[in-house]
Order: C-alpha cells, then structure tokens, then sequence
C-alpha cells in the first residue's frame, strides 16, 4: 500500500465512525440540520476519498447514500428508522471493505454486486414522484476515459461555455470533476423577487459564465422589463452538493450536470501557447533575479524592488498565474519592509521552479506557497502525531527496563553504603541514585502518558449497539456517556471493551423492561441507560447504570439453588448483596429464555474475569424496580504493577498487591482449626488458611509454636482466604513480564520481573492458586 | 432612481446598486434615445431585470462595470 491508501484507509474508520455517530444522533434527536449536515459531510468526504483510491464499487454505495441523505437533508424525505438502517448497513459494508482493502489492496470480487444491490435498496427509499419534481435533476457524465473523444458527449452548450470568453478551460488534473449549470429562470421570476444573478453570484469555482435570451429579444419598443426571458449558463469547479443547495428553491428551475474536466478538449494549441508563455514568464522572472542579485547599492535598494515586483507581477499577469503573481507581491513588499531584497528572490525563484514544472503546466496546476511566511496550517498538523503502536511499547519497555536497572542502582547503592559507612563515594553514590530515581520514574510516567487515550475511544461503540439491540428488542433505550474525555492507558481501554459490551448487553436485554411493563410500573416510555467514567486517584471508575427492573434477590436465589451454585441453606444465610453478587458466578444466567443478544449465562462471568485479570474489581448494586448499577474499579494502567516480595519455604515470591485486601499477624491463639483445616475469625468472617509453602511445593519451615504468624488475606469471587508467608520482604513498583515459551500456559503465575540483585522473581497470581 | 442621464453628454448613467425597479426607467432611457451610450463604471450591484434590459438593448457597455462580479463574468455580453 502506498501512503496514500494508508491515510485513506485510516481516514476512512474516522468518517464511518463518526458517520455512525451522527446516524444515530440524528435518529435520536430528530433532524436538526446541524446534525443532517455532519451525516451528510461524512458520507461525502467518505465517497470522495473512495473515488481518489479508485474504488468504484465504494463510491457507487457511498453515492447512493449521500443521495439519499441529500432527500433527507432537503426535507422531501423524513428521517425513519429504516433509513438509518440502511445507512448504517451500508457503513457497515464500506467498514468491511476497507478492512478487505488494508490487507489485500482491492475490494473482494462481488463488491460490485453487492454495491449495485445495497444501492437500489438506498434507492428504493425515493418516493419516484415527488424525487422527481423536488430535487434539482442531475446527471452525471461518464467519465471522459470511457469514451472515445468524450467531449462529443457533453451538451453543446456546455462544451461552447468551455471554449468561450477569454479563459482557457482546458484538462488539468484526472481527478477533479466540474459541474455544469443551466438555469432558466421562470418569466414571471422578478414578481416573486427572484434575481436570478444575484443565485449565480454564490456559486463556488466559477469558470465560465453566459446570459443569453431564451427567445430572441423582441425590438426595444416591445420589451416588456419585468418579464425574464434569460438563460444562465456556468461551468463551476464547486462542489455539486454545494451547487445544488444555492439552487433549493428553484430546483425546477435548474439542471446540473456533473463531467469529469478530462471530457474538456485538451487544446494542444494552447498547451503549445501555455509552453511558450512560461519560457517567456520565466526569462522575465529570471532577468529580475538577476537585477535584485546585483542591486547591493543602498540608495537605488527600494527602485530595483519596486519595479522588479512590478514586472514580474504583469507578467505572470499576463500568463493568468493569479496566484503566483499574489506569492510575489508578498515577496515584494516583505523585501520592501526590510529593505532587503531576500524575500522577494526567494518568491521569484519559487515562481521561476514552478513554471518550470513541465509542459504541461498550466496556471491553476501550480500550487499557492507563501514564501518565508509561516503557516498556521503546518503548525496545526504538528499537534497530533500518529505513531505506531508497536513503536510506542519498544519506547515503553525500554522505559520499563531503565526502572529495572535503577532498582538495581538502588541495591548497589545500599550495599556500597553499608560498606563504606561514612564514606565520601557513599554519599556521592547515593545522591546520584536519588537523581537518577527522580528522573527515570519520570521518564517512565511520561512515556506511559503516551498511551493515554479518553475512554470515549471504546464508549464510541455503544450508541450503536444500544440501537441496535433496543430496535431489535422492541424496547425504547437511550444511552447516555459521561466521562469520556477520562484517560487511561490505551491497553486497559482496550480490555475494558468486552465487558462493557456484556454489561450493555444485559442491561438492554435484561435489566430494561419491555414497554408494557415499564408502563404498568408508572415509568417513562424511554429507557436509560448511562455509562460514565470518572478518575478517582490512581483508579478508573466506570458505572453501567440502568432504570429497568433491578435485580431481585429472592429470584438469584431460586435460580443459583437451581443450577446448584449453592445449597438451599447456604444461600439463606448469604445477604441480599451476597446473593446478588452470584450472578457473576460461572453459569448463572438470570434471563428466564436463553435469547441471542445475552443470556447464555456467561456474560457476567466473563465480566468478573475480565476485569479482575487487568487488576480490577467488579461490584453491583441494585434496588428491584429502580434499576441496576455496575461498577468497574480499574486500574488506570496495566503496565506497571505494585508487588509484595514475599518469602515462603525459602523462596521470594512477588505477589501483586492489588490481590492483597490486608496483612495480619496473628498469634497462635487467634487460629482455631475447623474441620481439617486450619483458620481463623476476621471481623466476624471466617478465613481459611492457606500455607503458599505448601501451595508451591516446598518444604514448610519447622513451626515454633509460640511465634506470630503473618498471613496476607485475599478476595477472590466474594470468598476470603490468608495465605500464610513466612515474611514480607519489599514493597516493588515493577514491569511485569509475562510467562513465556514452555511457561506461557502455567497457571497460577502473574510473571516474572528482575530483583535488584538481578534474580528473576516469580511473581504469583494467588487467586488461580487458591484451591 | 439610480439611473440618471448625464447632463452635459446624454449618457446614461447607472450610480449606485440598480435594484430592480431600475429596469423600466432605464428602458425607457433607452427607447427614448437608443443610442446613447451607457456609464456604468460607478454601478454597484446589477439586478438581473436591468441587466436584461441592457442585454435586450444591445448596450453593453466596454467599459468596466462597478459591479466586480458581472465585469469579470458577464461583461461581454452574448459569449461566442
């Protein structure tokens, strides 16, 4: 893929993205003509950019489309459900295309097919009498490649308007396509107060122009001066769309006619002029070159600008390069002004390059550049750099592994200190640390802010998926986000997709009522459903919250009794939170049918999981009737962890902290041994005893029966256990690296990081460990 | 009325922006001395009624028109 096709394809997901969005937003708020025009912009630069990387199959759909919204926007068609539909199918369609185009360069063989029928479907929206009388009658040329000579193709006025006047229309670029006018206003015009020039004085790109009788003018003594007997005729390199609004109210009035500026004759004779002028223009320019060259005498300075601006501006003039002529007289007076003669040579060799562009230069090929000036333009491009992700993570290891080396820097320093008490190096060495620790752990901030990206990337989907499953479902839902600007890294937003899909999901399917019952229970028609995110300290906050019918606890407890989650009395004696809080357990569904949307009883499952493997928590709550609030407690980055280095049966383990709810030591009168097993009470809850010795295999250190123990307690799936270690060793900031080749599948383990003293540290995920 | 007949050399002259009211006046002008020539270098902007007028009457005129946007596209009259 060229460059060009890599921006189309990145700038092809922006515009159906945000096209999605203004879909939906003109379905939800109705048709603001604010909204009409942003749906409308996006499919039409969408239709555009196709057409430049010549997917034709693309731009056929994507036309149909801006027809159709085109009807919509001029008010002959009303936004219905249907239409945003089809409109959205059709993105979709476009979406899977230019996935097939990233990969393989050209769209599957069927996509014209599939465009031909997606369109008429579009098409089919038109009711035919009224498109015909109230939309401005187009027609488009084909374009002039397809046809041998394709100028016999054109109408002959428009082909006598391209030849006309002074103004040599001729092919300039094989992209750029022109729109022929022809207006013929009605006779009785001037009584409604039209001023049928006063439409054409707004038409963008004008190149031509004629006003001729549409009858013969009747002799003088016979005209009547109110009747209109004229017809306009323009060639306009506008944007038809743009055209066609000006010409709204007269659409019966006017005809366009869309033709590529290939189909225009290529006049050889001109280009051979062209050619001849710009050796003239050239030999002009560079005579004032070399004039400004030897005017170093001060007192003649400002003449020898005066007139070489002067002359070379006529002549390029003359040669009809308005725009040039405009980059020299910037050139001339900045030179006057500084009473230098730089600016203006640098203008005239820019004018003198680019007339030597080739023989087929012509005026308008020639771009506008402002020499010496800064442009506000390149400035606004710098702000935001695309980089490759791939890149960005070398960057962040690299961060990631100068901790690892400063760590180490740590251990060395404190061994230096030890043995050198006092000592000068001892301090020196120590200072340097402390600097070095300040900057790196900056350094590693800075580059994890690189990741940082507003959740709104992945809140983005849902408006679309809250729309689709509630037209689906027959239910009335409106969705609404806040937060989206919160950042948090690229990766944790990534995750947080998944089981935000399922908690919408369930939430529409299960959580909002249908609209009979919502109306027996006395509530708005229309459903909410909110997301929001907010930054709470080093924490991502997110909230799925509805207003359906909450979550009955009597009923979870039917249901986990049923599946056989629990026994009858274990689940009595869970509270209402508890008993709620078993939807997230493997296997429970609450749907009472299994539909396609949620309801296999996996979705809250995966939810918790999820969540917890990124170092979140989930928690729910939920008043039966009200409504069902979730909430996620997120890390705002996966990329550096917090561990404990612990020691057990002779070994350091790190274990991450945010499996860690609390430490306590306890003397051995506080462990009582229930059953085979030992444990002990913790604010009114049973905790088991876990030895992580024992746990990994190792010998269990000889107990003194008389010493404290130190057990770290952890939470997983709504159950508490304490794992007994024999010591704490350190408290670590590491980047943890995943398991990999043969260890890649073990179960029970986090990663592994490096100590200070270089030894790999296992670090453990207690959770999977825990029996 | 922005369309006066010059004094001294009979020309008519079309001062101001020339709505559309202007055109019976200066057909009138005009059937009244069809010759004269027409000023319109201190026009500002031409309603297409009055235009007409002077298209119908073959009086164009080659000097340039106050009104920038018809000088530059619809000055010489019938194109070809």
């Amino acid at each position: 893929m060229n460059t060009l096709q890599e921006q189309f394809v990145t700038e092809a997901r922006e515009l159906i993205r945000q096209a999605t969005d203004d879909l939906i937003a003109l379905e939800r708020d109705g048709s603001s003509t604010e909204c009409i025009d942003r749906v409308f912009r996006a499919f039409h630069t969408l239709k555009g950019s196709a057409g430049v990387v010549e997917l034709p199959a693309m731009s056929l759909l994507l036309h149909a489309a801006e027809d159709l919204l085109t009807s919509v926007r001029q008010g002959t068609l009303g936004v219905s459900a249907e239409i945003i539909d089809q409109s959205l199918a059709a993105l979709d369609q476009v979406a899977s295309w230019v996935d097939d185009f990233e990969v393989t360069g050209t769209l599957p063989a069927q996509a014209g097919e599939v465009a031909r029928s997606m369109a008429e479907r579009l098409r089919s929206f038109f009711p035919t009498d009224v498109a015909a009388h109230a939309t401005v009658s187009r027609t488009s040329a084909p374009p002039g490649g397809a046809l041998p000579g394709g100028k016999t193709n054109l109408p002959e006025w428009v082909t006598a308007l391209t030849q006309s006047q002074d103004r040599r229309l001729t092919s300039q670029s094989p992209a750029s396509t022109l729109v022929a006018i022809s207006y013929e206003p009605l006779a009785d015009c001037f009584f409604n107060g039209d001023d049928p020039l006063q439409l054409m004085r707004q038409v963008p790109g004008l190149l031509a122009m004629s006003a001729e009788p549409r009858e013969a003018f009747p002799p003088l003594a016979e005209l009547e001066p109110y009747v209109c007997n004229i017809r306009l005729r323009a060639i306009s390199a506008g944007n038809r769309d743009d055209i066609e609004r000006i010409f709204r109210l007269v659409p019966d009035q006017v005809r366009t006619l869309e033709f590529p500026d290939d189909a225009l004759p290529a006049a050889p004779d001109k280009t051979g002029y062209t050619n001849e002028l710009n050796a003239l223009i050239r030999a002009v320019v560079d005579e004032q070159c070399q004039m400004l060259r030897v005017a170093d005498r001060k007192d003649d300075l400002v003449g020898c600008i005066g007139s070489a601006t002067r002359v070379a501006v006529n002549a390029l003039r003359h040669g009809g390069y308005f725009v040039l002529s405009e980059t020299v007289e910037r050139g001339g007076s900045l030179a006057l002004s500084r009473r230098d003669t730089e600016p203006l040579l640098a203008a005239l060799e820019q004018v003198f390059v680019a007339l030597g562009s080739g023989p087929e230069a012509t005026p308008d090929d020639i771009a506008p550049t402002s020499p010496s000036l800064p442009s506000e333009q390149i400035d606004r491009s710098d702000r935001v750099l695309r980089v490759n992700e791939t890149k960005l993570n070398a960057l962040i290891n690299l961060a990631g592994e100068l901790i690892v080396a400063k760590n180490a820097l740590a251990h060395s320093a404190r061994q230096v200190d030890q043995e050198l008490r006092g000592h000068e190096i001892a301090a020196a060495i120590r200072r340097d640390h402390a600097a070095i620790e300040r900057l790196v752990v900056e350094l590693h901030g800075a580059t994890l802010q690189l990741r940082m990206v507003p959740v709104a990337q992945v809140f983005r989907s849902f408006p679309r998926l809250v729309r689709d499953l509630s037209r689906q479902l027959g239910k009335n839902v409106t969705l609404v986000t806040h937060g989206d600007t919160t950042e948090a890294d690229k990766a944790m937003i990534d995750r947080l997709f998944e089981p935000l899909v399922h908690l919408v999901r369930n939430a529409v399917d299960h959580g909002i009522e249908g609209p009979e019952q919502r109306h027996a229970a006395g509530k708005s028609a229309t459903a909410a459903i909110s997301i929001q995110a907010s930054r709470v300290g080093d924490r991502l906050l997110v909230e799925v919250s509805d207003d359906g019918r909450g979550i009955d606890a009597a009923m979870v407890r039917r249901k986990a009794s049923e599946r056989g989650l629990m026994s009858r009395t274990e689940l009595a004696a869970l509270t209402d939170e508890q008993a709620i809080d078993l939807i997230f357990a493997a296997g429970f569904s609450t749907a009472t049918a299994v539909s396609d949307i949620s309801g296999r009883g996996i979705g809250m499952d995966v939810v918790r999981n999820t969540v917890e493997q990124i170092g979140g928590r989930v928690s729910l709550t939920s008043k039966v009737g009200d409504g069902t609030k979730v909430r996620l407690d997120l890390p705002i980055t996966i990329a550096m962890s917090r561990i404990m280095v612990v020691e057990a049966g002779g070994q350091l383990f790190g274990i991450s902290m945010d499996a860690v709810s609390e430490t306590v030591r306890l003397t051995p009168d506080r462990i009582v041994r229930i059953k085979s097993n030992d444990g002990f009470v913790l604010r009114d809850r049973i905790v088991p005893i876990v030895l992580l010795a024992e746990l990994m295999k190792l010998p269990e250190r000889s107990e003194n029966a008389n010493a404290s123990r130190l057990f770290l307690v952890i939470e997983a799936g709504g159950r508490m256990a304490a794992v007994e270690i024999d010591a704490i060793r350190d408290r670590l900031d590491v980047v943890l690296k995943p398991m990999q080749g043969l260890l890649a599948g073990a179960r029970g383990y986090a990663g592994t990081t490096l100590l200070g003293d270089g030894r790999v540290l296992l670090v453990l995920d207690v959770k999977e460990l825990l029996p | 009325m922005t369309v006066v007949r010059h004094a001294d050399t009979g020309a008519i002259r079309l001062v101001g922006s020339c709505p559309v009211e202007d055109a019976e006046p200066l057909l009138q002008m005009l059937q009244a001395t069809p010759a004269a020539p027409v000023d319109w270098t201190e026009s500002g902007q031409i309603h297409t009624a009055v235009y007409q007028v002077l298209l119908a009457a073959g009086a164009i005129p080659v000097e340039p028109c106050g009104d920038g946007w018809l000088q530059q596209w619809l000055a010489h009259g019938r194109p070809g």
